[in-house]
């Protein structure tokens, strides 16, 4: 019984055919992850009016200038301040905000990292 | 796992247990003061005898512990506040209670309706605030237009 040998040049198409693959994952990636940057990009402009108009319609900035004006009554009442704060800090819009502005940090760091992965594959400095 | 992220995990899931406790108190805090306004919107502003609670139903809670707005009336030991989207609030005013304006204090008798009001206190059983400060805005005047000629 003879064991047949495989062609010397199936290792090279091998490699070839997973560098393929690899380059296409890399570009799908880039753009998936551009894709949510830029829907951080479009949606953080309405994020941001909404809660700048929570916050001056909720009395926030207020009663936090307060903290500068009447620092020593404050200090006295802090329990009263700190649950006014609390009460009027506009969370819902804040937690929005702050959701799209990871989701835009994050998405630039994935972006990146992706980019100097297509270089490597495409064999860039 | 790696222990750096159990403790991660961990700190994360404490925060986020913590948060959401503040809140369920805070919103506690204000759905009982609402209560208490609604209940006692009668006797406080001689309203309907059911009060405005209908009004409420699905929609935020007032502050319990401090309000902004115009003075709408002016009694004996308390005033009567107008915010720009919440609903009128009577606030106390004890001997104790603070008045400043600028760094000038004041007393009651100084207040003049539709003066800017700015009041930190504590929420009462009638559905009033006790206040501890009540910071009186200076008041703009608005820069007159140039005539010409």
């Amino acid at each position: 019984m003879t064991i047949s040998e495989p062609s010397p040049e199936l290792f090279l198409k091998i490699i070839k055919r997973i560098h393929k693959e690899e380059r296409f994952l890399a570009l799908k990636k880039i753009f998936g992850v551009s894709l949510i940057l830029l829907i951080s990009i479009i949606a953080f402009i309405p994020a941001t009016n909404f809660l700048i108009s929570e916050i001056k319609n909720s009395g926030f900035l207020q009663f936090a200038s307060l903290a500068f004006s009447d620092f020593d009554i404050v200090k006295t009442y802090w329990k009263n301040f700190a649950f006014t704060i609390l009460e009027t800090l506009p969370a819902l819009s804040l937690a929005l905000c702050l959701v799209i502005l990871l989701t835009f940090l994050q998405s630039i760091k994935s972006l990146s990292k992706n980019i100097k992965n297509i270089k490597i594959i495409y064999g860039y400095k | 796992m790696d222990i750096n992220k159990i403790i991660i995990i961990l700190v994360a899931f404490i925060l986020l247990f913590s948060v959401f406790s503040l809140g369920m108190f805070v919103g506690e805090r204000k759905a009982n003061f609402s209560f208490r306004w609604a209940e006692q919107y009668h006797k406080n502003f001689a309203g309907p005898r059911n009060g405005f609670f209908q009004d409420f139903m699905g929609k935020d809670f007032m502050e319990s512990n401090g309000t902004f707005g115009k003075i709408i009336q002016i009694n004996e030991d308390s005033i009567i506040v107008s915010g720009r989207e919440n609903p009128e609030k009577v606030i106390s005013i004890t001997k104790n209670t603070i008045i400043r304006c600028q760094k000038k204090d004041m007393s009651i008798s100084d207040f003049k309706i539709n003066d800017e009001v700015i009041i930190i206190g504590e929420p009462n059983q009638d559905g009033q605030i006790d206040a501890k400060l009540i910071r009186v805005m200076p008041k703009m005047n608005p820069i007159e237009p140039l005539r010409y000629e």
